[in-house]
């Protein structure tokens, strides 16, 4: 049997093979900043930054399915201007127009409700789009008020206001704070990042010796923290079990990505930053699984036996679900899991999933653990990045054809 | 109708013991065969791949009518499951389609290629995605009414009895209005479906065994309401 450090390192691999390649990172970059640029030109006084999982670190491939779908890059465009100076509108006109305006960006351009993408040619067969989501500063007094309902008041400097498409191209102006949660985000990574970071940094170097002459070249934005890593591999496993629900409303079943940026960071925050990936995964899933017991404990029993944890919380009163956002005292990143009781509960056996095929297939023998790897990121990514690794002289496994039905009298 | 007799089972057990070396004989007399041990089950469909090993017992009558039985030993099966039986009895599938299988000339081999691996596979899926790959009867009475509306391809229930009842107890001829009621010939209507049924007396005493059951049912459900 494969020992159970090469089957992390293997899962490792895999994983930063789906994550941005230094060549795309520093593509990506260069191209925002000449859109940046553009949008200056046209006379668009604006700030662009990166948010999301290229911000945060924990890019990875989209389409679990498709091992070569294109890499969605989220950015900001942020006018320097506040939400009362300008309507929402008048706002996505603004960069709208500049940007139909080029030859250089009106081809590659998509209009969506939220945001405007631009498409680029396949580098290496990989392609990606950045999509920018206009936005405004929030205004003082909102920022004041946000300030006031904070238990993190210095996060909320940086609240933006971005259109919110409500049919009809009628838009409003929604609160959101990248810069803050990215903020949030680094405190907690951090000492995550620190640990071990010449040997990471080292590696990265190692796996990229076309790119980089010395370590002093990797950007920050590439180096990846036990944290991150475990992020990643979670998304992963994420897009892959609700596309196999083989429901048409699958997306809007599946934990949006912040959920899972926030859960991961909130309780990385009491774990040993020295943990490795997979000592981190297992305390990130334990303590999620702990607060699975919500979907049947009443909370004050939650609470006797699971002390003051209050990641995920559980109204007594009402029964609500909440996820705070620590850069925003006014979202609930579980408000769908009120209207809808089948998300938390599908989120949860996912969790439980995550845990037995992350977690307990590390000691199975080869060819059941190999069977699990493919359950968890898919037959096909699996065969492009392991090949045969684990399998056994088994054959491969027979289909079921009939397909009966279990019954009982 | 005899499911397995004397002749045929021991040639069928021991090519069962061949595929599975993890099952050994635990008990064999005149009535029956116990194999005891633990089988790999390594089958996909739908992007999962079940790859594991479980403790089973399966228990062949012989000479008899009755099915072989799979029981879950190794208590894989969580006990909230529904198609578990409390003594650990797989609910593989309706006595109905399985004797069918049988009688269309089915093996012990084949038996646990269709119902018993895909049993575990169903299970492992249903313990993953929270829903059964396949569908799943409903119990008692309405999941042997469904089988015979799989067989007959019919979705309505009433048709599908009075299918049921002129299999069971008629002779065919086609050119008859189908006992469906639609007022077509049977054999442009159901026929395709009943005919191959009624030319076999283990099949026909199969469905007159499956209609005695429902009107034996009904009857006493009537009782209960006039009660």
């Amino acid at each position: 049997m494969i020992g159970i450090f090469e089957r992390q390192a293997d899962i490792l691999k895999l994983i930063s093979l789906l994550d941005i390649s230094p060549t795309l990172y520093k593509n990506a970059n260069d191209k925002y900043q000449a859109l940046a640029k553009f949008l200056e030109e046209c006379d668009i006084e604006a700030d662009m930054y990166p948010h999301g999982s290229f911000a945060l670190g924990t890019v990875v491939r989209p389409s679990a399915k498709d091992p070569d779908a294109a890499y969605d890059l989220d950015f900001i465009c942020q006018l320097r201007q506040t939400r009362d100076q300008i309507s929402p509108s008048e706002l996505r006109k603004k960069i709208e127009d500049a940007l139909k305006s080029s030859d250089r960006y009106s081809g590659k351009l998509t209009i969506y409700e939220e945001c405007f993408t631009i498409e680029y040619a396949d580098i290496n067969g990989i392609k990606f789009t950045i999509d920018i989501v206009p936005a405004a500063d929030e205004t003082s007094q909102k920022k004041q008020d946000l300030i006031e309902k904070s238990d993190r008041p210095d996060l909320l400097y940086t609240a933006i206001a971005i259109p919110k498409h409500n049919g009809n191209r009628n838009y409003s102006w929604l609160t959101n704070n990248p810069r803050g949660f990215h903020q949030w985000f680094e405190e907690i990574n951090k000492p995550f990042l620190s640990f071990n970071r010449e040997y990471r940094r080292r590696e990265i170097l190692n796996s990229n010796r076309m790119v980089f002459e010395s370590v002093d070249d990797i950007p920050e934005g590439l180096e990846r923290s036990s944290m991150q890593r475990v992020i990643q591999i979670l998304k992963f496993h994420r897009d892959m079990f609700y596309q196999n629900l083989r429901r048409a409303d699958s997306d809007d079943l599946k934990p949006i990505s912040a959920i899972i940026n926030t859960l991961v960071a909130a309780i990385s925050a009491s774990a040993n930053p020295q943990s490795n990936v997979f000592e981190l995964l297992a305390y990130v899933l334990d303590e999620l699984n702990i607060y699975a017991q919500h979907q049947t404990l009443l909370t004050e029993d939650f609470t006797r036996r699971y002390g003051s944890r209050s990641i995920i919380r559980r109204s007594s009163n009402d029964r609500i679900w909440v996820i705070p956002n620590p850069a925003d005292p006014e979202d609930n990143l579980a408000d769908k899991w009120n209207k809808n009781p089948e998300i938390p509960k599908l989120f949860f056996t996912w969790v439980a999933v995550c845990s037995k095929d992350l977690i307990n297939s590390l000691s199975l023998p080869d060819s059941q653990f190999r069977s699990t790897m493919d359950n968890a990121f898919g037959k096909t990514t699996m065969q492009k990045y392991w090949g045969e690794k684990y399998r056994t002289a088994i054959p491969t496994a027979k289909p079921i054809v009939t397909k009966p039905k279990p019954y009982r009298i | 109708m005899i499911i397995l007799n004397l002749t045929s089972a021991a040639e069928q057990i021991s090519a069962l013991l061949k595929t599975y070396p993890g099952l050994k004989i635990e008990k064999s007399d005149l009535n029956e065969v116990r194999l005891l041990g633990n089988i790999h089950i390594y089958r996909t469909a739908l992007d999962f791949t079940l790859d594991n090993y479980y403790d089973i017992e399966i228990r062949i009558p012989i000479d008899s009518s009755s099915l072989p039985i799979a029981i879950d030993i190794g208590n894989a099966i969580e006990p909230s499951y529904p198609h578990r039986y409390v003594n650990g009895e797989l609910c593989l599938e309706t006595d109905t389609a399985v004797k069918l299988r049988f009688i269309d000339g089915f093996n012990l081999l084949k038996w646990m290629d269709e119902y018993v691996e895909p049993y575990y596979f169903t299970y492992e899926y249903f313990m993953r995605f929270g829903f059964f790959p396949f569908g799943e009867r409903p119990h008692g009475l309405e999941g042997i009414i469904n089988t015979y509306q799989e067989i007959f391809n019919e979705v309505d229930i009433g048709k599908t009895l009075r299918l049921m009842m002129y299999s069971a107890y008629e002779s065919y001829r086609g050119h008859i209005n189908c006992p469906c009621g639609c007022n077509k010939r049977l054999r442009i209507c159901h026929g395709k479906y009943i005919f191959p049924l009624m030319t076999n007396s283990d099949i026909k005493e199969l469905i007159q065994k499956d209609v005695e059951s429902i009107r034996k049912a009904i009857t006493e459900n009537a009782s209960r309401n006039n009660c």
